[in-house]
C-alpha cells in the first residue's frame, strides 16, 4: 500500500523528536504530530521582558490530565518523610493524611517537555540496566548500557553536551561535545560541604553548550531554563532534533495536532492515527506509527483506543498498559547562608555527587545529590519578596541582606517499579473528549527507605556547607510533583510482562512502536531520563525498516 | 505636586513603569477621593523609603490607584479596607493612618495582618495589595539595584562562577 508518509510519529518531545530525526535522516518520509504550537525563544518566553516574572509562562500552562479521585493515604510513622518549614532551626512536619495533587511538570509544544528542562543529559550508569539481577527488585532492561552506548554518543553529540570526562562514576566516554561549565558561585559553596564529607562533587553533565554549536549561542548562565532560554542556547530538542529533521527535507511537522485514536484494522495491526485539528478529526495513515506522547499520555491513548480487536485498549493484551508507573523521589533543603553567591547565575542544576548511584547495603537502590540554583521562579526577586515574611522597613532590609544568598540541596531517588502504581483512563473526559487519567502513586517500602537515608545525607550536607538558616524541606512523598515520570509500557522480552520489546515495537503489533519514558523499565538511580530516551530513539529509528 | 512625582518617575523609571494621568473621583463620584492619601501611606508602609527609594517614590501607589479605578467593586473594597486602617489608627494613635509615623503604621499593619476573623476581610485585601506592591517594586529597575539583581540579558552573567569566600577548614 502506498501512503503519503512511512512513517507517522506523535509527540515531539525528547523520544518523537529524536526518532523523527533519525528517520527522516534515513530517507522515510515522516509526518511529525504535535498537539502544541511552535514557540518563538526571541518572543515567547518571559525572561524577554524585564517584568518577566509578572508574565504568565506559556511553558506552564496547565492542561486537564487527570481525574484526582484517588488520594494514597500517609501513615503517621510516615510523618518524617513529610514536607515541613524549619522554626527557629527545627523541622516541623505535620500529618497530611494523604498525599497531595500530583503535579506533572511538562511543557506542550514543539519540543515538548525539553523547552522547560534544565538540560540534564545522563548517561545511565551500567547497573542501571540490571536492577533485577544485581539488586533483586524490578525488570532488568531487554539491552545493556553497551547496546546502548554508540546511541548515547550520537545523542550528545546532536545535543552538543557538556561535560567532564573524567566523572569516575560513569563509564568513559573520551571527550564530550564541549567542555563541562565551571560551577558556579553556590555549587563551589556546596562543593567545599561536600568535600568535608569525602563526597565528591563533580560539573553536571548538561546539554547547555559551553560553546557555540550550530550557530546558536553558548550557555549564556542566566538560569532561565525552565522559563524557556531566551537565548536559544538550551538544547532543546525544537532546536536540535527538529531543525536536523527538517533540514532533511523529509518530514513534515504539523502542529496544534492532537493525536486523538488509534485505529487497527482485522488483522490488529495501526491502520490509521486520527488526531484533532482545528476542531475536526483528521485520519492519516502510513506504514509504521511511533507513540511519544510520554509516560502519562501515551498509555492515555493506548487505554482510550478500545477497537474490537483490542476491548482493554491497543496493545493491553496483558493488562500491562499503565502499570509500572515510576515519579521522581525527591527531597530538597532550601535556605541561606552569609556569602553573596549570586544563587540565580548559572546553570540551574550545575552539579552532581554521584557517590550513593550504586546502591550500598542496606540500600538496593541508589540515589544522586545536586544543587539547585534556580528552580522555577523561587530565587528571583517578587517570588522572593512574596515567600520573605513581613513587610515594610524590616522586609527591606531582610531582602538586602539575603537575596542572592539562597542555597538548595537535593536528592533525587529511583521509584521502585510497582505493579499497582498505574494510570487508568476516568470516565469523565476533557474538553477535547479525550477520558480523563486516574493516577495511583505510592511509595513502598524500599522507596521509604531510601528516601529517609537520602534525606539523612542532605541534611549532613546541609550542615557541613554551614547553611545556618534553614528555612524549608521539601518532599515529593507529601506533594507529589515531577517531571521525570516513566514506565507505564516498560519493554521487556517477556510479552506477558512488558508492552514493548527492546526496540519498541508493541508486541503483537507489527507497525506500532513507542518512543518515550514510557517504556523505560526503571529510572536510572536518580539521573535524568531524557538522553536515555534520546538514545533508546535513535535505537528504535536504527532498527527500523 | 502630584504631577511634579509623576514627571520625575519617568525620568527615573524609564521603562519601566509608565504612569497615566489619574482619573480622580472617576467611580461614579464615589472614587477614594478623600482616601487616597491613605492609600498611598499604605503602600509607602509596605515598602518605605529608606536609603533607597521606596515604593511611593516610584508611583506604584499611584499606578495601584489607576489600575484599581476601573473595577468599582474593587475600588468599593478598598475604600472599606482604608476605612478600617483608618479607624484603627484614629483609635490607637488619634491621627488618621497617613499623618502617623512609620513605626506608627507598620505597627497598626501588623495588628490587622496578625487579627483574627473581626478583620479577616481587611486582611485578605491588604495580602493582595502587599503581593501587588512587591510585584512592581520588585520588577523596577531602582529594586533591581538595591538587590544588585540582573536580569538576564545577552551576554550573560559572565561572573556567575566567580569565588566566594569559603572557609575549608573547619
Amino acid at each position: 500500500m502506498e501512503y503519503d508518509y512511512d512513517v507517522i510519529v506523535a509527540g515531539s518531545g525528547a523520544g518523537g523528536g529524536f526518532c523523527a530525526m533519525a528517520l527522516a535522516e534515513k530517507g522515510m518520509k515522516v509526518l511529525l504530530l504535535e498537539r502544541g504550537k511552535q514557540f518563538d525563544y526571541r518572543t515567547d518566553y518571559p525572561m524577554n521582558y524585564p517584568n518577566w516574572e509578572l508574565k504568565a509562562n506559556p511553558l506552564s500552562t496547565l492542561y486537564e490530565t487527570f481525574d484526582h479521585g484517588l488520594a494514597v493515604k500517609i501513615s503517621k510513622q510516615d510523618v518524617d518523610i513529610c514536607s515541613g518549614e524549619f522554626i527557629d532551626g527545627k523541622l516541623m512536619q505535620t500529618h497530611p493524611h494523604s498525599r497531595g495533587v500530583f503535579q506533572y511538570q511538562r511543557a506542550i509544544g514543539v519540543g515538548g517537555s525539553t523547552l522547560r528542562y534544565q538540560g540534564e543529559a545522563h548517561r545511565f550508569a551500567g547497573h542501571a540496566f540490571k536492577p533485577e539481577t544485581l539488586f533483586g527488585w524490578g525488570q532488568d532492561w531487554p539491552l545493556d548500557y553497551d547496546e546502548l552506548a554508540r546511541y548515547y554518543r550520537e545523542a550528545e553529540n546532536v545535543l552538543g553536551v557538556a561535560g567532564d570526562p573524567a566523572n569516575p562514576f560513569k563509564n568513559r566516554r573520551g571527550e564530550y561535545p564541549t567542555p563541562a561549565h565551571s560551577l558556579s558561585s553556590r555549587s563551589q559553596l556546596a562543593k567545599a560541604g561536600a568535600q568535608k564529607l569525602g563526597w565528591t562533587l563533580l560539573p553536571n553533565t548538561l546539554a547547555l553548550p559551553s560553546k557555540s554549536i550550530d550557530g546558536r549561542l553558548a550557555c549564556q548562565h542566566s538560569g532561565g531554563c525552565v522559563q524557556g532560554c531566551i537565548f536559544g542556547a538550551k538544547s532543546s530538542v525544537d532546536l536540535t532534533a527538529i531543525k536536523r529533521a527538517q533540514a532533511s527535507g523529509n518530514m513534515t511537522l504539523m502542529t496544534n495536532a492532537r493525536l486523538f485514536q488509534i485505529e487497527t484494522n482485522n488483522a490488529g495491526n495501526v491502520s490509521g492515527f486520527v488526531y484533532k485539528h482545528k476542531g475536526q478529526l483528521v485520519k492519516v495513515k502510513a506504514n509504521k506509527y511511533v507513540l511519544a506522547l510520554g509516560a502519562i499520555e501515551t498509555p492515555r491513548l493506548l487505554l482510550a483506543s478500545q477497537t474490537g480487536k483490542y476491548p482493554a485498549g491497543v496493545g493491553n493484551h496483558h493488562d500491562n498498559v499503565g502499570r509500572y508507573f515510576m515519579e521522581t523521589i525527591m527531597a530538597m533543603i532550601t535556605g541561606s547562608v552569609d556569602q553573596p553567591i549570586h544563587s540565580y547565575k548559572g546553570p540551574p542544576l550545575d552539579a552532581r555527587i554521584w557517590d550513593f548511584c550504586l546502591p550500598k547495603r542496606p540500600l538496593k537502590s541508589g540515589f544522586v545529590l545536586g544543587v539547585a540554583g534556580s528552580l522555577g521562579r523561587r530565587l528571583s526577586p517578587v517570588s522572593y519578596a512574596w515567600r520573605t515574611p513581613g513587610f515594610g522597613l524590616d522586609h527591606k532590609q531582610t531582602m538586602r541582606r539575603t537575596f542572592g544568598k539562597d542555597i538548595q540541596l537535593f536528592g533525587i531517588a529511583e521509584h521502585i517499579p510497582h505493579p499497582d502504581n498505574r494510570i487508568v483512563i476516568s470516565d469523565k473526559k476533557d474538553i477535547d473528549g479525550m477520558p480523563l487519567v486516574q493516577l495511583y502513586s505510592d511509595y513502598h517500602d524500599q522507596d521509604k527507605k531510601t528516601f529517609r537515608v537520602m534525606r539523612d545525607k542532605i541534611f549532613q550536607w546541609t550542615d557541613a556547607c554551614e547553611i545556618k538558616s534553614k528555612r524549608r524541606f521539601y518532599s515529593t512523598y507529601s506533594q507529589p510533583s515531577a517531571a521525570h515520570v516513566a514506565g507505564t509500557c516498560r519493554m521487556g522480552t517477556n510479552p506477558e510482562t512488558s508492552v514493548t520489546n527492546e526496540f519498541g515495537q508493541v508486541h503483537g503489533l507489527d507497525n506500532l512502536y513507542i518512543s518515550d519514558a514510557s517504556i523505560l523499565p526503571t529510572l536510572g538511580a536518580g539521573d535524568s531520563p531524557s538522553l536515555t530516551i534520546q538514545a533508546l530513539a535513535l535505537r528504535i529509528a536504527a532498527n527500523m525498516q | 505636586m502630584r504631577i511634579a512625582r509623576r514627571n520625575l518617575l519617568v525620568s527615573v523609571m524609564g521603562l519601566t513603569l509608565s504612569i497615566p494621568l489619574i482619573k480622580r473621583y472617576a467611580v461614579g463620584g464615589q472614587g477614594i477621593g478623600d482616601l487616597e492619601d491613605s492609600f498611598s501611606a499604605l503602600i509607602d508602609t509596605f515598602v518605605p523609603t529608606d536609603e533607597y527609594p521606596g515604593a511611593t517614590d516610584l508611583g506604584i501607589d499611584l499606578e495601584l490607584i489607576n489600575l484599581f479605578q476601573e473595577n468599582k467593586t474593587y475600588w468599593h473594597s478598598i475604600s472599606e479596607s482604608l476605612k478600617a486602617v483608618n479607624q484603627l489608627s484614629r483609635k490607637l494613635y488619634s491621627v488618621n493612618f497617613q499623618d502617623g509615623s512609620l513605626e506608627q503604621r507598620t505597627s497598626i499593619l501588623e495588628i490587622l495582618f496578625a487579627s483574627d476573623s473581626e478583620h479577616e476581610k481587611t486582611k485578605l485585601q491588604l495580602r493582595t495589595l502587599l503581593n501587588r506592591t512587591f510585584g512592581l517594586f520588585y520588577t523596577s529597575q531602582p529594586a533591581f539595584d538595591m538587590l544588585d539583581y540582573h536580569p538576564p540579558s545577552e551576554g550573560g552573567y559572565p561572573d556567575y562562577d566567580r569565588s566566594v569566600p569559603i572557609d575549608t577548614s573547619k
